[in-house]
């Protein structure tokens, strides 16, 4: 048996914690993110291509996201990406907002996309209550000061 | 055809019924229809959303089953990340 002195029992303890934590964030919160099986992707993918629009699924295809406008605010833009990310709102062609939407369940990346369109185009003000904004661009001419003591 | 596509883990569930057919009485198409409605309501009750959907068209939110609609998809409901 070795004989452990404080700082390398520390040392131990610190890679032992971090093993741990690793597991545990892999095995509930990494995986579950990740992992759908390759059926339901297929199956998921399957629909969304068959409610998007040609343009839509082309647009898609080639910039990896799919523009929804807002059915309530003119100018307004969603940009859902086509793997699961922040949604950004463009107003005016600016961004003027990054959130994060997702749903109770786990679900493959494509219905992800779907659910986005569908609750935009359907039922944008739950939506928006939702969200959970992560970004709000400041109103025009308002600068953030650096304050001095 | 009607579908109901209900979204899942696994991809989605369809459950399809015969629009002209349960018009006309047909006893199979009415309980094909019942049973769409049933599961309809079932997902609206843990709180989904469902849309009615077609081509170049935007959804369209269905608080009670339309047995006209060709196409209805079921989201679970959505939480902020």
């Amino acid at each position: 048996m070795m004989d452990l002195d404080g700082p390398q029992l520390l040392a131990l303890a610190s890679v032992l914690v971090f093993v741990l934590v690793w597991t545990l964030w892999r095995r509930y919160y990494l995986l579950p993110v990740l992992e759908c099986d390759a059926e339901a992707e297929k199956r998921a993918a399957a629909l969304m291509r068959e409610v998007l629009s040609e343009g839509e699924s082309r647009e898609l295809d080639q910039s990896g996201y799919l523009t929804v406008p807002s059915p309530s605010v003119p100018g307004r833009m969603y940009r859902i990406p086509a793997k699961p990310g922040w949604v950004d709102v463009y107003e005016s062609g600016q961004l003027a907002m990054r959130m994060c939407v997702e749903p109770v369940e786990r679900l493959p990346a494509a219905d992800v996309v779907l659910m986005h369109k569908l609750m935009i185009e359907g039922n944008e003000p739950e939506y928006l209550r939702q969200a959970n904004v992560v970004f709000v661009r400041p109103p025009a001419g308002r600068r953030y000061r650096r304050h001095h003591s | 055809m009607g579908k109901l596509r209900v979204m899942s883990l696994r991809g989605d569930r369809t459950v399809i019924w015969d629009q002209k057919r349960a018009e006309a009485g047909d006893p199979e198409a009415l309980a094909a229809v019942r049973e769409a409605e049933r599961i309809f309501e079932e997902e609206l009750r843990k709180g989904a959303t469902a849309f009615r959907v077609a081509p170049d068209v935007p959804a369209t939110k269905l608080d009670r089953f339309d047995p006209e609609a060709d196409q209805i998809v079921t989201v679970p409901r959505v939480m902020g990340g």
